[in-house]
């Protein structure tokens, strides 16, 4: 084992020969029109015959020795263009950076610019988005730190558009998250949360991620299940020079750091890593008995299960220290076997504690017509108090080689891991059970989730003149998701016999649950673009691909509930506390029959296995028509084959075959200003927990959940028009408008007929949404010259939503509320979203940012009949971020979130009043890092 | 699967429904339409050999078929008896329910459109018991304690008289909202499900998940064609007896030792009952819980049942037992009836606005006349009405009522007493005092010049013999 490791060494040290006295200049030359990479371009050192050509990431390396020199950069039918004072230290890297060339338009005199003022990123990514074919908004590394947001999902906020529910699930122009799609480098990733459709982005810290790009229109070359937007997460590759980062970060939240009513549980020793240690295991000898339904038919082997179990459903106040967060990264590019080679790893770690005591949750009813009511009815309303440890760590290595400058292969390895410790005690009134009666319930939560992707990518660049590129990707990525000994224990006090009691009527029996979540996706895709000229000789592309995507889910779940032989109702004094039931000393005793014991309660259909499988082909032409018109066209086919199957073998399935079409057009009325139409068809399929057609009980939402087997895909037409200017690098105006129609949309819909509150998923018959938006982005330079470091941004999206009201569900809602509108909102659909910032920075290493986010209102929670649904109240969050370089390492850096501590609420309204359904505040947040970086 | 191991194992005699070929689509449940198995076995067990059938439904229901004296029959989950069948049970059959919660659980569904001719007789009555209780033919009971609860799901009888409901269909509590068959409701109020007769429900009640439980008998939309008399429900875990809309009329219940409610009514149910007894053991919360309407609460016709004579005795004053509650705008009336040892008498719901079970009492849709209370309230203190408020302007009370029921700020004369009607709480409950007695037109009603649910001069009480409360407490049992 030794000798190996040595060998390994020794390989490595030998692969990464020393670069002896010489310096390197490193950087990438693209087109200055289109962003695109030049891959053969020439740089040459001037007046030597030392030089390289680029790659075909259009990057280019060059040895030197120490001193300073003028490159010059040529390509055939481009303007040659010289840096002048490009700077090599001995054993350095002198990254230049983007240099843009131009395409020759008349025997010009040589372009000579200094070399410091290359680097510019987000204008490199702003030129990919001036040139795309097809309606896109994205971010870069750069962008983040300006904003200083630490992961995705607390970057994307920023993007046209773009809205963050819970700092996690994107929707893009207020669409939900089945119309978003989300992928890491290209490939797909699964959704960790089995009733979501989407990616949490706050997985990625932005430390590791090189862009992320929203495509808002379809072009063939993209999966078809996104309406709203596409989002790409890129990671790093090849780092122009050694880099290295180690941040660290404390934080504060007055409401939870150091807070002595932090609520919390006895857990296990490793939660602070985010997995539970086993503590939360249930007791092995559930796996190794039949245990009985019920205590009467063997009260000795009930006895038994019952006291293998612990009796820990009580919760703790405790203070907490500072939030705190560490990350460390490093990159470099090397010679590997004499090719460039690059790589970066990465180690991130953080916890977040969140807390607040005094949020109330009630629920209220229409009992009568409307007409004959002021208000809705009192059914239950309580003080809420829930805190969280949240941990997040996430690492990654990413390595990547270019075996020629016309093959590239790329290794991705990323493992996150994150955990919530949730401990939540709710308490107060429940009237409609009994007046006085003081109802109290507690919820015990560990959720953990992991993700481990590995990927490999290949990039090959073949034909006469570079004319063919291939590439392709294969994912393996394997998440899970565990709920180890979920508990609940809900009590009724009862102020006039001074007794506690558990029943049914009350709330469900102190249950306890594990639920694990495993998916296997193996996702793999290829696609060819070949250049060549259209008849007026202008570059166009033709792009020819397939993908096939497999998934595999097993979903588990397993339910144990404290229960007493006779009828499930137990009333125990006060003096006994309210841990009575549960405790060692009223645990059941065999000889008496007396006590709580523990009873298995296996619900065969809430365990299931899904697959999935997608195979997917494409064609499409990227051509410019005239000088100023640009055309994508094409279509891509994609074959669907879900397949659900609970334990009690309910099947659910779906298999379709959809042509999905698309035409994104571009004319450029000026160099700087684009007018785009696009058309795509779209489709947008039910999740494995929509189609599983088992119920589970919601004890946040307190209705039913019944997944629907028969759901059928939806299908969407897609209509966008966009005019945007491009005023300068780094600056874009843009004004856009669309529609889109949809075809059997899925919605959340009531069950008028069912006894109790219950959510059913339907496809509804038709639905369509339409909007507006504009965006900002200008450096206010122009206003006078003392404002040229501040920039502004802003972006306003104005959407509307309608979708057809089931008949049956109308019927009922129109027995109190007779003149009911036949149509409703989508749910969760915001009909506004409103971004902006103010930055600054100046050439002292000053950076400072504010930014503001408010989205509309939007529907949660349909209701039964006649009662208000209930909305999201808008949540106008104020953000500061402000920092300052020490010198060439050291950074210091303050920010304050949430500053305006916004409500989180969720409302029932009725003739002008709110009734809370939901409401909390989670306090403004504030954080001290400092980072140490070379380079 | 497990079913298919005994077929290849050989010891099973097995036939199918043969008579179903009904393809209605709201009466059928998608991707169900298996045959229904009756794998049938000898058992000897306690020196007496009988036939002992399982039923496992897998879509086309028990079609036409009997239920014979001297047999044991297992249900295997929920067992329907499709629209248009007919399901005989002969007096004396044993009907057992597997174990198995959730979706698994055990229970007899008569579908709308269906019909159950269960007659059994005083002497010889149908029993629906757990699989595990170990009873043959010929057994009053078997070996479970008399209390034991939850083991099996229960009875389900839907048919197609009207709600107030909207829709005017409803998914029975207990079935899975995506079966059809479990669908009730419709407008024929004289809709005749059949004969329910001398049958004794014991120890079921499973718990379903989604936070519900099957009541002992549930009836849904049930029309007063329908003839529902002589019925136990003995330690059931959820309610004894909950009538969802409908007109059915009931005569001679006995709810024992429920976990729950022992009589309770949904949807605008307005059928009479006579002669009705409930009992709490240790477990249990109201007498009744009477719920006009749902979605909406005002949805009508209103809930406006009728009982005469019912005695319901509760776990003794200072617990937080509940003799009656009405709200959500339910209505409806107790006659000649006595209730005893509860924490509190009848609860009448009044809101802050909007239509309650006030506003019926108002409309004189909610009357108590000739009632007997005794120790009922906290402890030392004896209340019968009592108007339970959710109203945020509590000091506005539309009625309010001092200890003792006497009328405080509005004059609802509720005609009560306060005496010891001198019960044996566990014997046949006796009555004396009053000659004060309510009277109906309605011919349902039998004349009974006496309060509660037995008539003190009758020396066999009507639930002698057949029920499982009647032979536990002959035999010495105290609960």
């Amino acid at each position: 084992m030794k000798n190996l490791l040595l060998f390994w060494v020794a390989l490595l040290t030998t692969a990464f020969s020393a670069m002896a006295q010489n310096g390197i200049i490193r950087g990438q030359i693209i087109d200055d029109a289109s962003g695109e990479t030049l891959i053969g371009a020439t740089v040459l050192v001037d007046g030597t015959s030392t030089g390289s050509t680029t790659d075909l990431d259009g990057k280019f390396s060059i040895s030197v020795a120490p001193g300073t020199y003028r490159l010059r950069v040529s390509f055939i039918s481009y303007e040659t263009k010289v840096i002048e004072n490009v700077t090599v230290q001995a054993e350095e890297v002198t990254a230049l950076g983007t240099i843009r060339l131009p395409v020759e338009t008349s025997a010009l005199e040589e372009v000579v610019i200094e070399s410091k003022a290359l680097r510019d990123s987000e204008s490199a990514l702003l030129t990919v988005q001036k040139n795309a074919a097809n309606v896109l908004d994205g971010l870069s590394a750069e962008g983040f730190s300006r904003t200083g947001d630490n992961d995705a999902g607390a970057a994307m906020r920023r993007i046209t558009g773009v809205s963050v529910e819970g700092g996690k699930y994107v929707y893009v122009r207020g669409l939900g998250d089945r119309y978003t799609k989300t992928s890491l480098n290209g490939a797909d990733v699964p959704g960790l949360d089995p009733n979501r459709n989407t990616v949490q982005m706050d997985l990625f810290p932005t430390k590791l991620v090189d862009n992320i790009i929203v495509y808002k229109t379809f072009t063939p070359d993209l999966a078809g299940d996104f309406t709203g937007g596409f989002v790409d997460v890129t990671t790093k590759d090849f780092p122009e020079e050694f880099i290295f980062e180690a941040s660290a970060n404390i934080g504060f939240n007055p409401q939870a750091n150091f807070e002595d009513d932090f609520l919390t549980y006895r857990g296990g020793d490793l939660d602070w890593l985010g997995f539970d240690d086993g503590t939360r295991d249930f007791p092995s000898l559930v796996n190794e008995v039949e245990i009985p339904d019920n205590g009467a038919s063997n009260p000795e082997l009930t006895e038994q299960v019952t006291r293998a179990f612990d009796n820990n459903y009580d919760f703790q106040r405790e203070a907490q220290p500072l939030n705190h967060r560490f990350s460390l990264s490093a990159g470099d590019q090397k010679s590997l076997f004499k090719r460039p080679f690059g790589f970066i790893a990465s180690l991130n770690y953080q916890r977040n504690f969140q807390s607040y005591t005094d949020g109330e949750t009630g629920r209220y009813t229409l009992t009568s017509p409307e007409d004959q009511v002021e208000s809705l009815n009192r059914e239950l309303q309580l003080v809420d108090q829930y805190s969280q440890d949240i941990v997040l760590w996430g690492a990654m290595a990413n390595g990547s080689i270019k075996i020629s400058d016309k093959h590239k292969l790329s290794l991705n390895i990323l493992r996150n891991q994150s955990s919530e410790k949730n401990t939540r005690f709710q308490d107060g009134d429940f009237p409609r059970e009994d007046a006085s009666l003081d109802y109290q319930t507690t919820q015990l939560q560990f959720l953990e989730r992991s993700l481990t992707s590995f990927q490999l990518k290949g990039e090959h660049v073949f034909g006469e003149d570079n004319k063919a590129v291939l590439d392709w990707t294969s994912s393996y990525i394997l998440s899970t998701q565990d709920e180890p000994d979920l508990r609940f224990y809900s009590i009724g006090f009862r102020p006039n016999t001074n007794e506690f009691e558990v029943a049914p009527s009350i709330g469900q029996l102190p249950s306890r649950y594990t639920r694990n979540l495993e998916e296997f996706s193996f996702d793999n895709k290829l696609n060819l673009t070949i250049k060549f000229k259209q008849w007026n000789d202008l570059e166009s592309k033709f792009k020819v691909g397939g993908a096939a995507i497999f998934k595999d889910r097993e979903f588990r779940e397993d339910q144990y509930r404290v229960n007493v032989l006779q009828g499930g109702r137990e009333v125990w004094p006060e003096e006994l506390g309210p841990f009575y039931y549960v405790s060692e000393a009223f645990e059941f005793d065999a000889e008496t029959g007396e006590g709580a014991f523990i009873n298995r309660f296996f619900i065969e259909n809430n365990n299931y296995d899904a697959t999935q499988t997608i195979l997917a082909g494409y064609a499409m032409v990227d051509m410019p028509v005239t000088d100023r018109l640009r055309a994508i066209v094409g279509a891509r086919l994609e074959q669907t084959d879900i397949d659900i199957e609970t334990f009690s073998g309910r099947e659910g399935n779906l298999e379709t075959f959809d042509l999905l079409p698309s035409v994104n057009l571009t004319y450029s009325l000026q160099d700087d200003m684009n007018l785009r139409a696009a058309y795509g068809r779209t489709l947008a399929r039910p999740t494995f927990r929509e189609l599983a057609p088992f119920e589970s009980f919601d004890f946040i939402g307190d209705f039913i959940f019944i997944g629907n087997p028969d759901l059928e895909r939806t299908l969407i037409d897609n209509f966008d028009l966009r005019w945007e200017v491009f005023p300068s690098f780094d600056e874009l105006i843009s004004a856009s408008v669309f529609y889109k129609s949809f075809q059997n949309p899925i919605e959340r819909v009531t069950n008028p007929i069912a006894g109790n509150p219950e959510i059913n998923m339907r496809n509804v018959d038709e639905a369509t949404v339409y909007g507006f938006e504009v965006e900002v982005r200008k450096n206010l330079g122009f206003i006078a010259k003392p404002l040229l470091p501040f920039s502004i941004g802003a972006n306003f999206s104005l959407i509307s939503s309608q979708i057809d009201i089931n008949p049956l569900e109308l019927q009922s809602i129109r027995a109190t509320v007779p003149t009911a509108d036949e149509q409703r909102v989508m749910f969760g659909q915001s009909p506004y979203i409103v971004n902006a910032y103010l930055s600054f920075r100046n050439e002292k290493g000053t950076q400072a940012s504010i930014n503001f986010n408010v989205q509309g209102e939007r529907l949660s929670l349909v209701t039964d009949g006649g009662t208000p649904d209930i909305y999201e109240q808008p949540r106008p969050m104020l953000d500061l971020m402000a920092s300052q370089n020490l010198n060439e390492r050291w950074n210091l850096r303050f920010r304050a979130r949430n500053i305006l501590n916004a409500e989180y609420k969720y409302t029932y309204e009725f003739k002008g009043q709110e009734f809370i359904f939901q409401n909390s505040q989670l306090g403004t947040s504030y954080s001290l890092g400092v980072t140490y970086s070379i380079n | 699967m497990k079913k298919i191991y005994l077929l290849l194992l050989g010891l099973a005699v097995i036939f199918s429904s043969c008579d179903d070929d009904d393809d209605d689509a709201t009466t059928t449940d998608p991707g169900l339409n298996g045959e229904t198995q009756f794998v049938t076995r000898t058992v000897e067990r306690n020196d007496v050999t009988f036939e002992e059938t399982t039923i496992t439904d897998f879509g086309q229901g028990t079609g036409d078929f009997t239920m014979r004296t001297g047999e044991v029959y297992i249900l295997d989950g929920f067992v329907f008896v499709n629209e248009g069948q007919i399901l005989t049970i002969e007096a004396g059959a044993i009907i057992k329910g597997a174990s198995g919660q959730g979706e698994n659980a055990s229970a007899l569904i008569v579908a709308r459109g269906a019909r159950i001719e269960a007659e059994g007789t005083a002497e010889n009555p149908i029993i629906f018991t757990a699989e595990a209780d170990d009873i043959v033919p010929g057994q009053s009971r078997g070996d479970l304690v008399t209390t034991a609860s939850g083991l099996w799901g229960g009875v389900i009888i839907l048919g197609n008289a009207s709600l107030n409901s909207v829709p005017n269909e409803q998914s029975i509590e207990g079935v899975p909202t995506n079966l059809n068959r479990g669908i009730y409701g419709g407008d024929d109020d004289t809709d005749d499900s059949g004969i329910f007769r001398y049958v004794s429900i014991r120890h079921a009640g499973t718990d379903l998940g989604s936070g519900d439980e099957i009541n002992g008998l549930s009836m849904g939309g049930v029309g007063s064609g329908t003839t529902i008399e002589y019925v136990e429900v003995i330690s059931n875990k959820d309610d004894g007896f909950e009538w969802f809309g409908g007109t059915v009329n009931c005569k001679y219940l006995v709810a024992a030792f429920c976990g729950d409610d022992s009589f309770d009514y949904d949807l605008g149910w307005r059928g009479n009952v006579q002669f009705a007894f409930a009992i709490q053991g240790s477990a249990g919360e109201r007498g009744g819980e009477h719920d006009g309407g749902e979605d909406p609460e005002t949805g009508e016709p209103f809930a406006t049942p009728v009982f005469f004579n019912a005695t319901y005795i509760g776990q003794g004053q200072g617990t937080s037992t509940r003799a009656v509650t009405f709200r959500d705008n339910a209505g409806g009336e107790y006659h000649n009836s006595i209730f005893a040892e509860f924490g509190a008498g009848i609860d009448v719901e009044d809101l802050d606005d909007g239509e309650d079970s006030f506003a019926r009492l108002v409309a004189g849709q909610l009357a108590l006349a000739n009632n007997a209370f005794f120790n009922v309230g906290a402890t030392g203190v004896t209340t019968t009405v009592n108007n339970v408020t959710n109203r945020t302007d509590s000091a506005e009370d539309e009625f309010s009522l001092t200890s003792g029921g006497t009328p405080g700020v509005n004059d609802f004369d509720f005609d009560t007493e306060v005496y010891d009607p001198g019960l044996d709480m566990f014997g046949v409950p006796s009555n004396t005092g009053s000659t004060d007695f309510s009277s109906s037109e309605d011919p349902f009603f039998d004349t009974a010049n006496y309060r509660g649910a037995f008539d003190p001069d009758d020396d066999t009480p009507w639930h002698a013999g057949w029920t499982l409360f009647a032979v536990a407490v002959g035999a010495g049992e105290t609960f």
